[in-house]
């Protein structure tokens, strides 16, 4: 690849290296990154001086995080020409079902192994509706959007329904670690390098993620099956004609979306230990909304996931911003709107260019 | 009828005694109500090309889907060097030796040629994708057709309907399939670009790869192919020897006008 690419790139000419710069410059990630630096930047001469600065740093990933779960598998879905709006009712049923099932098994048993148990029936229900939306949508033939509305409908249901009113509060005090800082803050007082590296001031779930994000990447870029999604988003039938088995791929995309919901329930009835059933509110349009801005198309076929990570952050600094700077909350969706409607008009208007490559 | 008196000249590859790559015998599919293939009949030799004709909707897409495993037939027989198959899905297709260039290319315009190249069949090391190995591969394949693309890094929606055939034609020729089913391979293409893709299917089948074209252009089909076999509402009604018809002739049993 080396040498034949340097026939193309390296011509040595000042044009080439122009075009190479613009090529750069046409990457969304690249984009997204200035805009990132540059917001950062005015909001910091704006009058928040600590704007993710070292103390806010920290807290700012912690709040990230458990969107960063849903947010890959989400973006693979729709590189893969697909959609999920249930992660919200699987991540409320997931919590939901975390507190129910600790309330009623508290005692019974060793603690760890309790711990074990809930994180299993939360990732189970995940599961289950990932199935049934995977299910619907290729073997049944039916619309995603359509689908994945009444499959977030059932979970939201059914999360209210097994609350039935009820926040429950009796959890295994060890829970909490799921979502803390606590453990690698111990970690840190056993290897100091990890304190100097500001490792041990993160809670845990900015791991989870960092795991979550570093699979997708080497899924999608790396595997074969990543390939496939590509393909499977990019022309479904072109795909099949060649072997791609898309049904397994779209199987999988919504199984593992399902999960990655209830996963992100857990962490948040950990950090809460409380287990309302509205714990989540506009997860959905929150990842999806962060995905598309990172280049997700909703038509299949492209995006990447250190796009849909960019994009998360984009849409989290925003609420951050607005909360440091003392501007009215109420106008939170009004800038989220503003830059989703950016996002996808810029879209539009390099694809109609041609300049997108 | 024109029918029965192309039958008493059909000249399938079989009754010449040369054994061939691939036969089709009585297929029949429906879709649904439409009855797109009533009996069809078709075979090839290896380093022979066979053109398959007919009108619009007469089943040559069908036929061509059929035997690459996109479509299963309802009924009819495959046999392909000497043994009879089932092809049930286009990896089936694949392992026969069978690759196939569809009529809308199936290409993925998102998918930069490489990936296109190499869709359904990556090199993987170690169960890691070999984009290196993929990334030299492809710039031979793509040297080897004398196409002019930009790079094998372009996306296929940046290239030309030409260059999109190129790609289509190269993920074919480089697996080194032996038979080559491909529909209407010169119908997006300019004169040029036509003269240039003919000339690659007659080198093709220098190689004895057993060939099968669609096409509407009998002057294509006449400059290229050894055999023309005439579909017409979904039934083989004829297979002629270039060398014994003229286009006349095949104008009449495509269209089911009396012979004179
Ligand atoms: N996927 C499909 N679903 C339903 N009917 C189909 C489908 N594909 C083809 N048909 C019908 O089957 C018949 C044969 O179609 P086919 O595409 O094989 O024709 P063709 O000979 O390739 O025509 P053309 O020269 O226009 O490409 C037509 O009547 C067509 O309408
Ligand atoms: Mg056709």
């Amino acid at each position: 690849m080396a040498v034949k690419q340097e026939e193309f790139d390296t011509s040595t000419d000042e044009a080439a290296s122009e075009s190479r710069w613009k090529r750069l410059l046409a990457q969304r990630e690249i984009q997204l990154l200035l805009v990132l630096v540059v917001f950062t930047i005015l909001v910091r001469l704006g009058g928040a001086p600590g704007f993710l600065g070292p103390t806010h740093f920290p807290i700012f990933l912690s709040q990230v995080a458990p969107d960063m779960l849903v947010v890959i598998p989400m973006a693979m879905l729709l590189i893969g020409g697909m959609f999920d709006l249930s992660v919200t009712g699987i991540a409320n049923l997931s919590v939901v079902l975390v507190g129910w099932t600790f309330s009623r098994l508290l005692g019974t048993m060793d603690d760890t192994l309790l711990i074990l148990l809930v994180v299993a029936i939360g990732l189970t229900a995940g599961l289950i509706v990932g199935v049934i939306n995977g299910f619907a949508v290729t073997r049944l033939r039916m619309n995603p959007l359509m689908t994945t509305l009444a499959t977030w409908w059932m979970a939201q249901g059914a999360a209210t329904g097994v609350a039935g009113g009820e926040s429950r509060h009796n959890f295994v005090g060890s829970f909490r670690d799921i979502a803390r800082f606590q453990p690698l803050r111990d970690l840190g007082e056993t290897f100091p390098f990890l304190q100097e590296m500001r490792i041990s001031t993160l809670p845990m779930p900015v791991f989870y993620a960092a795991v979550v994000i570093f699979l997708g990447w080497l899924v999608l870029n790396r595997t074969r099956f990543g390939w496939h999604i590509f393909a499977a988003g990019s022309d479904r039938q072109g795909a099949a004609l060649n072997g791609v088995n898309v049904n397994r791929v779209t199987l999988i995309g919504f199984v593992a979306t399902g999960m990655a919901a209830a996963m992100c329930g857990i962490v948040w009835a950990s950090r809460l230990t409380s287990a309302p059933p509205n714990t989540l509110g506009g997860l959905e349009l929150r990842v999806i909304a962060a995905a598309v801005i990172g280049g997700a198309a909703l038509t299949g076929g492209e995006g990447s996931v250190l796009g849909a990570v960019l994009g998360l952050f984009f849409m989290h600094m925003i609420r951050s911003a607005t909360i440091q700077l003392g501007l009215p909350v109420y106008w939170e969706f009004f800038v989220l709107g503003a830059v989703l409607f950016t996002a996808v008009a810029f879209d539009a208007w390099s694809k109609r260019q041609g300049a997108t490559d | 009828m024109g029918a029965p008196q192309a039958e008493a000249r059909e000249a399938p590859a079989e009754s010449r005694g040369e054994k061939p790559l691939l036969v089709a015998r009585n297929i029949e599919k429906a879709y649904g109500t439409v009855q797109a293939l009533g009996s069809a009949q078709i075979d090839v030799r290896a380093g022979e090309i066979v053109a398959l004709v007919g009108d619009n909707g007469a089943g040559k897409s069908t036929l061509i889907k059929v035997l690459s495993g996109a479509h299963k037939p309802d009924a009819g027989e495959i046999i392909v060097r000497g043994q009879s198959v089932t092809i049930d899905n286009p990896n089936d297709a694949f392992d026969l030796g069978i690759a196939t260039v569809y009529q809308d290319l199936a290409l993925l315009a998102t998918r930069d040629v490489v990936a296109n190249l190499y869709v359904g069949r990556e090199l993987t090391r170690n169960g890691i994708l070999d984009r290196r190995k993929m990334t030299a591969e492809a710039n031979q394949v793509v040297r080897q057709l004398k196409t002019n693309l930009p790079s094998v890094h372009t996306r296929v929606r940046h290239l030309s309907g030409g260059q999109r055939q190129a790609v289509a034609i190269a993920r074919v020729v480089h697996f080194g399939a032996e038979i080559l089913l491909l529909d209407e391979p010169t119908a997006a293409l300019g004169v040029k670009e036509a003269h240039e893709m003919l000339t690659l299917i007659e080198h093709l089948k220098e190689q004895d790869k057993g060939i099968i074209v669609v096409s509407h252009n009998l002057a294509h089909v006449f400059r290229i192919c050894d055999r023309i076999t005439v579909l017409r509402h979904g039934r083989t009604v004829g297979t002629l020897i270039k060398e014994e018809t003229d286009s006349t002739e095949v104008v009449r049993m495509i269209t089911g006008a009396d012979l004179l």
